[in-house]
């Protein structure tokens, strides 16, 4: 008896599979210029693990320029940087909880500071039947609505993992492409590593920063990104056309659960 | 008892329940089962898929749970396969039967396979691509189905910001150009494309960061130029685009203003016509002028689009009230702009437009002059009628050698043809004038660029000008009998001159760009510039030419640069060194002289910009500049400038210096609260050209003069501070100058001080709501000094609002008001109104737009300005009020 539960441990570990899958993302709210990253997400069988690009040798801050055209306008580029910690924005998924735990950084009183937030929404995606080619793998569409933005996304059930990008996944497949209709969200499966033997050494739950609540932790983000544009357009020069003003949201997440009716 | 019963009833409600939503999902039906691998312990998160047979799509999909169980619902019925999946199991795929409304168990058994994979992902078709200082967006992947032209299509990309009046600003930088297709018909008129081309033709939208106008100094050139190229789907290549824009009085008397535009894109010939014609005082030529701007380097000083200059200029102010408000016109105008590919290497482009126009201006002057022995006054009323005709011929030639080699070609080919008559009364007696001109100018650049190296490319320039401006004019009045005693009775004088200006020149520069950022140029060439004036001034029936009112001189200049720069970069603080040597050898020859010299010009200047912290920055440069005096300064004898005026220059062709002083501090940000902005500058001149005028009430006589030591002073600062609550901005600004000056007048010496005091501020709201509104007020103080003090305060107020009801509808009504404080109280303001509504009725395909102005019909405008010998009022005559129905159509 003893015998043959070793000799069960033995399989069980053996074929608990693990990986690694880089992702590129293009993140382009106006004005600050697209971003690109490449980001990593590590999986067991359990867990998965999105560890966003590091920015170390960014400043968190921000940057403004003022240019004189020749003809006498002038126009001021503004562009909050944030930066990163030496871990940087995480989202881990325990598949067992369906919850994440999310570290994510805000730009709150002209510094980068992180939080941890737990997000249980699920993605509830609609399966359309349209397909192309991926790189050599047959992918099938997939949309969904979430948090103030329309998702296409592109997964393949040739590669049997229900992960993706950021927050996405829940797929009967890889997700090889994610963007939104605006265009401003732009993720792109770059490689494939499975086995990646490091997985799971390099997966851990956040625990490090303050847990507050998601509300409370979108609050932080909203606040700075009004009072800003508002001191923009305030200050333009005369003929510069006088529109009405909207202040617009930017980020990846644009509606938040209790903004819905 | 009860808690029996209670309980029985609640299964009995809960079986019905089951019952019934088994009934009223009659459908759906439920495939379940538990998911086991070999060993029979549960496979937990794996997927289990419904697909039809033999196809490709998932229809509907679960996981299992932690224990193995799924639970997948569909509402299809037939033939159809249940997959199982899991990354460290083989897949198992199952047929099922499904019938409405029945349900299925499926127990399954994974065998164990490992998957392993290590690949990159080649995505093909991506919405972004990336490379170096390339973006490259997807048009399809942008558009949303409602958009119309290119314009919304760019909306669309984030990043990229469209204007109501068509700029484009990608992360707040104006663009450069759009290009179709690698090709620039535009420059930056590039708005008459991205409103009037089609969104569905785009394949791809590029933006070019860094962009630098000749390909092979990307990378050497230090650029913060951004360009964007359009490339067309291949099947569009030959449709035509086209819209037209009427315009027509709408209860006002005759007033139109029209235009319309086609264009075309073929792979080998592109093309953009334009016509255009208004009579509500627009120039239509400045769409044009946008088309041919030009922001190429070179290294040459001479600014290689000069042109022979007129010496006389009968409209010679208007009023800053906006040029259209005084401006009675009639223009018509047309344009072609081609682009035509000889072969993949050679590209020829040309640009071609006529112009007519019709001007009347009327204007009313009352200037009283104070002078050391006597003051009087003059009056004059003024018509002018002036008909144009102008063409104009731009042709490129770029020819692409290799790929390190670019060979460019340009030639301009302008030729304008003005006829003024004028309606002159003055002191209360009539005359009349004409003058008749013929400007025309014919320009070449040759163009050689070779990339040594990927950091360093020699540039070779070499041009060619020639450009004369001749004037013919008469006047049938005689004011000058205290300066010609002629015993005959003079009926009219005449004046023949003509300016003519070649030129040619040649220069190398050297651009490297150093691996830690620095950069140095260096530029070397010669040039030569040969400018001829002569004038005839005739009294009738004299027979014999006024003395010293006749030109004939040629000056001439020949000069050999060699200009060395550096930039260096120490963190926060960048400097740039340069210093221009230059040796010349200048000739001015007249019909009983002639000067020589041969300068050595050695021109330094330094530009520092230091960003010592977030919050504070500092931009300054020192420049030591000498130069020529132009042929203007040097010209021997009198000519006639205007009716009543003759001027000359001063025979002395040593050079002049200039040495200027600039700091400009910054403090805060544009988003801090409080932000301000300060520029001082300071300029010296050794010695400079002043003047020694005679002044009379018929005529007035003013030459040049060398005077010593002129200083100027100018200080403006412009403070900002956003209250967050009401969410506005409010700002002051302050700016003074001042600059010390002798001259002459009437024999005698002045020590003039000059000063400008202005001040005022502004307030603007940027409200989140349909109504938003900006009023401002700012004061002009202006003061001469001599033995007298001349004082002038000007004030101009305004209140912009803009109303937005409805998301197709927008309203804006501008308002100003300009008062003087030295006319006479009754009338020392003016107020001027103007309204504005846009209506969209097809989203880009027809809009109207109701345009009124000069809304409160003020027929005058009386100006007042200062000088050291005088005050000057004189009224203009203004557009009545009007009002247009405007449409814009595409088809």
């Amino acid at each position: 008896m003893k015998y043959f539960l070793f000799f069960f441990f033995i399989i069980t570990t053996s074929h608990s599979q693990n990986g690694k899958i880089s992702y590129t993302s293009n993140l382009n709210f106006g004005g600050a210029g697209i971003k690109e990253a490449t980001n990593y997400l590590y999986f067991t069988t359990e867990a998965s693990f999105y560890q966003s690009e590091l920015n170390n040798d960014l400043k968190t801050g921000k940057t403004e320029e003022t240019n004189e055209t020749s003809e006498g306008n002038k126009s001021i580029e503004v562009n909050i940087r944030v930066g990163s910690d030496t871990i940087g924005n995480v989202y881990y998924n325990n598949l067992q909880i369906k919850t994440l735990i999310c570290r994510v950084g805000v730009y709150e009183n002209r510094a980068l500071k992180y939080y941890i937030y737990k997000d249980s929404a699920s993605i509830n995606w609609e399966l359309i039947s349209e397909f192309k080619d991926i790189s050599g793998y047959n992918c099938q569409k997939a949309i969904t609505a979430f948090r103030g933005r329309n998702y296409e996304a592109w997964f393949t059930s040739e590669i049997p993992l229900s992960f993706g990008p950021w927050k996405f996944g829940g797929l009967p497949g890889l997700i090889l492409e994610v963007y939104d209709q605006t265009g401003e969200i732009y993720f792109s499966a770059e490689q494939i590593e499975i086995p990646f033997s490091d997985a799971s050494k390099k997966m851990y739950e956040p625990a490090d920063v303050p847990l507050i609540s998601y509300q409370a932790f979108i609050d932080k983000k909203d606040d700075l990104a009004a009072s800003m544009a508002q001191a923009i357009l305030a200050r333009s020069p005369k003929g510069t056309t006088l529109g009405s003003v909207k202040v617009e949201k930017n980020g990846i997440e644009l509606e938040y659960p209790w903004e819905k009716e | 008892m009860g808690k029996g019963i209670k309980k029985y009833f609640i299964f009995i409600i809960n079986c019905l329940i089951l019952l019934l939503s088994g009934n009223f999902a009659y459908s759906q039906s439920v495939i379940s089962g538990k998911v086991k691998d070999t060993l029979q312990n549960p496979v937990s998160f794996a997927n289990v898929f419904l697909k039809a047979k033999n196809q490709n799509g998932i229809l509907a999909f679960t996981t299992t749970a932690e224990n193995g169980d799924y639970k997948l619902m569909t509402d299809k019925v037939g033939e159809f396969e249940v997959s199982f999946s899991s990354i460290s199991f083989q897949k198992k795929s199952e047929t099922v039967l499904l019938e409405k409304g029945k349900n299925l168990i499926l127990n399954v058994i994974l065998k164990y396979e490992t998957f392993s994979l290590n690949e990159v992902i080649i995505n093909t078709d991506k919405a972004i691509t990336i490379k170096k200082d390339t973006v490259i967006f997807k048009a399809d992947a942008f558009k949303r189905g409602n958009e119309e032209t290119v314009e919304d299509l760019l909306k669309n990309i984030p990043g990229i910001e469209v204007a109501d009046d068509g700029k484009i600003k990608i992360g707040g930088k104006e663009i450069e150009k759009v290009m179709v297709e690698g090709d620039d018909l535009f420059k930056k008129g590039y708005a008459l494309l991205t409103k009037n081309l089609d969104a569905s033709v785009i394949n791809t939208v590029e933006v070019y960061d860094k962009y630098s106008n000749n390909k092979l100094l990307k990378g050497i050139e230090d650029s913060d130029r951004v360009a964007l190229n359009l490339t067309l789907k291949n099947n569009v290549k030959n449709r035509l685009f086209a819209t037209l824009k009427p315009g027509y009085g709408f209860a006002s008397e005759n007033s139109y203003d029209a235009s319309a535009n086609i264009i075309s894109f073929r792979k080998q010939n592109k093309f953009y016509g334009f016509t255009s014609l208004n009579n509500i005082g627009l120039e239509s030529t400045v769409a044009l002028s946008e088309m041919l701007a030009d922001n190429e380097q070179s290294f040459g000083d001479e600014d290689t689009n000069q042109e022979a200059k007129a010496f006389i200029n009968l409209l010679n102010y208007k009023p800053e009230i906006g040029d259209e408000r005084t401006n009675f016109n009639n223009a018509e105008m047309v344009s072609l702009n081609n682009i035509y590919s000889i072969s993949d290497k050679v590209n020829l482009k040309t640009i071609g437009f006529l112009n007519w126009d019709e001007n009347k201006f009327f204007r009313n002057s009352f200037d009283t002059f104070f002078l050391p022995i006597e003051n009087f006054t003059t009056t004059e009323d003024y018509n002018l009628f002036r008909k144009t005709f102008a063409g104009f011929l731009n042709t490129e030639l770029t020819y692409d050698i290799s790929k390190k080699e670019l060979f460019e070609y340009s030639g301009k080919y302008s030729g304008s043809k003005y006829n003024t008559d004028t309606n002159l009364v003055f002191n209360e007696q009539n005359s009349a004038e004409s003058l008749g001109e013929n400007p025309f100018t014919i320009q070449q650049n040759f163009k050689y660029t070779n990339k040594l190296k990927a950091n360093q490319a020699l540039l070779v320039n070499g041009y060619y000008l020639n450009s004369s401006n001749p004037q013919n004019y008469n006047n049938n009045r005689f004011l000058f009998n205290d300066l010609f005693s002629t015993e005959n009775n003079v009926s009219e004088i005449r004046q023949f001159s003509k300016n003519s200006l070649y030129s040619f020149g040649a220069d190398v520069g050297l651009l490297t760009k150093r691996a830690n950022s620095d950069s140095w140029n260096v530029g070397a060439g010669f040039n030569y510039n040969n400018n001829k004036y002569n004038s005839v001034f005739q009294l009738e029936v004299v027979s014999e030419n006024p003395q010293g009112f006749q030109n004939n001189s040629t000056y001439e200049n020949f000069s050999i640069f060699f200009e060395p720069s550096y930039k260096i970069d120490f963190g926060t603080l960048g400097l740039t060194g340069n210093i221009r040597f230059a040796k010349y050898f200048t000739e001015l020859k007249t019909e009983n002289s002639i000067l020589n010299n041969s300068p050595l010009f050695i021109n330094p200047k330094i530009t520092a910009n230091w960003k010592i912290n977030k919050t504070n920055r500092i931009l300054s440069f020192i420049s030591y500049e000498r130069k020529n005096p132009t042929l203007q300064n040097v010209q021997n004898e009198f000519v006639l400038a205007q009716y009543n005026t003759f001027s000359k220059g001063l025979q002395n062709i040593d050079p002049l210096d200039t040495s200027t002083f600039l700091i400009n501090y910054t403090l805060g940000t544009i988003l801090s609260k409080f932000y301000m902005n300060t520029t001082f500058i300071y300029s010296n001149n050794n010695e400079y050209l002043g003047t020694k005028s005679e002044v009379t009430p018929n005529y007035n006589l003013n030459e040049l003069i060398r005077f010593e030591d002129k200083t100027f002073v100018n200080i403006s600062t412009d403070i900002n501070y956003f209250l967050n609550s009401i969410s506005s901005n409010a700002k002051l600004k302050f700016g003074y100058n001042r600059q010390n000056f002798e001259n002459i007048i009437n024999d005698n010496l002045r020590n003039v001080e000059a000063s400008t005091f202005n001040y005022g501020g502004e307030f603007r709201t940027a409200f989140t709501g349909a109504l938003n509104f900006h009023i401002g007020t700012q004061w002009f103080r202006s003061k001469f000094e001599t033995t007298i003090a001349q004082k002038n305060t000007r004030n101009r107020t305004f209140l912009d609002v803009v109303f937005e009801p409805i998301k197709n509808l927008n309203l804006s009504l501008n308002s100003s008001r300009y008062s003087f404080s030295q006319l006479d109280q009754k009338e020392n303001s003016y107020y001027f109104m103007d309204f504005e509504g846009r209506f969209q009725i097809l989203k880009n395909k027809v809009s109207v737009s109701l345009v009124g102005k000069n809304l409160l019909n003020t027929r005058t405008f009386r100006d007042v300005s200062v000088s050291d010998i005088g005050v000057f009022q004189t009224e203009y005559k203004l557009l009545p009020r009007f009002i247009l129905l405007k449409a814009n159509i595409r088809l």
